[in-house]
């Protein structure tokens, strides 16, 4: 059966989201855009509600408390974590994406520690990030100078010594990777092994021979910080390896630092699709209040004002639609890289796309100083961060066609 | 001694709220707003109403709430005992809210001021 109706739970979850997104992020949108920062009192005040951009943070909240009855209750009601997380990001996005990315949190750094760590990991690092604790935040550093699409190319070094490993080498546009508290970072044990050579490491703030070089000047998502690192002799203890040696011993089980890396994003991309989704809903929602108070109710500029507006609707709801299956898919414990990979391509460039038009319709007043200026410039990196488009297509064809034995 | 918090009855909590709320009506001055707490397994509803400073309990829905809060007792007291953070309830399904949701925020933050566990 297909069915497109929200439940009562998912109604509510996107009614409170919203209301936060409306009430306490739009506020500061603007002004956070212009001081390439996030408030850091909002960011303490926010702190205590708890509205976080993760899929932990949905449905599964009991895996934190000591509940003993909890797997039993996890398999009588379905799993919905991604779908909820994917209901959230909408309106977090459609609030404002780069605050988003600023919630505190574990951010792209849960997920790897929540799939491959090992129990002790998980509880060490991801118990940090309470609301009775000043705000923290996790990252996830793969992207290198030379290693962005083809990760296989990653540079930095891990040289196993007494008690843990020497890390070395620099990663680039780090989301929250100077306010993390740790950093999950990809290195090689064996440059010539490729992908195999992978490993996951959580770094941890303040290590010694760790640091935060530059904070990159974005033309979007100004006011989330994206960080260069920089690890210099950096000495990482054994128990932060994620998953334990032993994790990677195991040849047949096929676990390696490429596919740790690999499996955040099967969970990310909806995400990131839907807040690409809640940049196009905001621009396109502004814009008809605009056309509805500002144009002649007649004549070709509102006809073309009308189906520009028209159109915009029908690419996010398409939009929406491909995301939601990717989410329900991941919830369902399929594989979804393929829909992820689609989801997270279409919504870029349409949430690109739906912005510019919407630019046009507004006109000059567009241009300066405004909401709809702004989420076009954030939308572009929607397209780029979590793989550029090029790469989701090359990852969907993959799906699509090497089990017919074509090589792409 | 003081009964512990498990044995309370959802009566005397109620009871419990309003009179630590008044002990200390700081927190609660500026606000003018009637929550209604459905308690879903009791069957059972009071409402609390905040007006001029001061905090009064009644039994039922006598009239007319900003904000309905529906939960279950035993998570109601975890919610006062501050081992279940509302939006996590409110995320995981625990916890429902009709009306007003940027009051069923604001309750929440403020009955955290009042450590109600040193009371109970
Ligand atoms: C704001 C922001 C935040 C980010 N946050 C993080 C983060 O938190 N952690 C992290 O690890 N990274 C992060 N990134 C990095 C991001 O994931 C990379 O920028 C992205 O993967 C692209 O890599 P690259 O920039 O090296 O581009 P390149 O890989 O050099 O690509 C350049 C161009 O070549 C194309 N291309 C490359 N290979 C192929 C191919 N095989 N076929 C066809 N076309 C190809 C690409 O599509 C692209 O158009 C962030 C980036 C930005 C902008």
């Amino acid at each position: 059966m297909i069915s497109f109706k929200m439940s009562p739970h998912q109604i509510q979850v996107k009614e409170v989201v919203h209301w936060f997104a409306e009430n306490e992020m739009r506020p500061i949108s603007l002004a956070s855009d212009q001081h390439k920062r996030v408030p850091d009192e909002w960011l303490e005040n926010i702190n205590q509600l708890g509205i976080q951009l993760s899929t932990s943070s949905f449905g599964d909240s009991d895996s934190t408390s000591e509940e003993s009855d909890q797997t039993e209750k996890r398999k009588k009601s379905e799993r919905q974590g991604n779908r909820l997380a994917v209901i959230a990001a909408e309106e977090l996005g459609w609030g404002d994406p780069a605050i988003a990315l600023t919630l505190p949190g574990p951010g792209l750094g849960g997920p790897p520690v929540q799939a491959s760590g090992t129990p002790e990991q998980k509880r060490r690092f991801m118990s940090i990030f309470s609301r009775d604790e000043p705000p923290r935040w996790g990252a996830y550093a793969l992207t290198e100078p030379e290693a962005g699409s083809d990760v296989s190319g990653l540079k930095t070094t891990a040289v196993k010594t007494n008690g843990g490993y020497i890390l070395n080498g620099q990663k680039v546009f780090i989301t929250n990777g100077a306010r993390a508290s740790w950093v999950v970072v990809f290195a090689t044990v064996d440059q010539k092994s490729g992908r195999a050579g992978h490993r996951a490491f959580v770094v941890e703030k303040g290590t010694p021979g760790f640091s935060c070089t530059r904070l990159a000047d974005k033309m979007g998502l100004r006011a989330s910080e994206t960080a260069e690192l920089l690890l210099e002799d950096c000495f990482v203890p054994e128990e932060n390896l994620l998953g334990g040696e032993s994790y990677y011993e195991e040849k047949s089980a096929g676990h390696t630092g490429f596919r740790v890396a690999m499996q955040t994003f099967d969970n990310t991309r909806p995400i990131i699709a839907a807040m690409a989704t809640g940049i196009a809903r905001a621009a396109f929602e502004y814009t008809l209040d605009f056309v509805q108070h500002e144009y002649p109710k007649h004549g070709r500029s509102f006809h073309t004002a009308s189906t520009i507006l028209a159109k915009a609707q029908q690419e996010i709801d398409a939009s929406r639609l491909l995301t939601w299956e990717a989410a329900w898919k991941a919830d369902m414990g399929k594989p979804n890289a393929k829909e992820a990979a689609m989801c997270k391509s279409f919504s870029g460039t349409i949430s690109l796309g739906v912005c510019s038009r919407c630019l046009e319709v507004l006109g000059p007043d567009g241009v300066e100083g405004h909401l709809v200026e702004k989420l076009y410039r954030d939308a572009k990196i929607f397209d780029i961060f979590e793989g550029t488009n090029q790469i989701q297509h090359l990852i969907i064809a993959r799906h699509l066609y090497e089990p017919l034995g074509v090589r792409i | 001694m003081a009964k512990a918090i498990e044995e309370y009855s959802v009566q005397e909590t109620g009871q419990k709220i309003e009179q630590v709320l008044n002990e200390n009506p700081e927190p609660i001055k500026e606000m003018n707003v009637i929550y209604q707490y459905d308690i879903t397994d009791e069957d059972y509803s009071f409402q609390l109403h905040l007006a001029d400073g001061t905090a009064k309990v009644s039994v039922g829905s006598p009239d007319k709430a900003d904000c309905t809060i529906q939960m279950s007792f035993p998570d109601f007291k975890k919610m006062l005992l501050g081992k279940l953070n509302g939006t996590v309830a409110f995320m995981s399904g625990k916890l429902k809210i009709r009306g007003d949701i940027g009051k069923a925020i604001k309750i929440e933050s403020v009955l955290r001021q009042y450590n109600v566990v040193d009371h109970l």
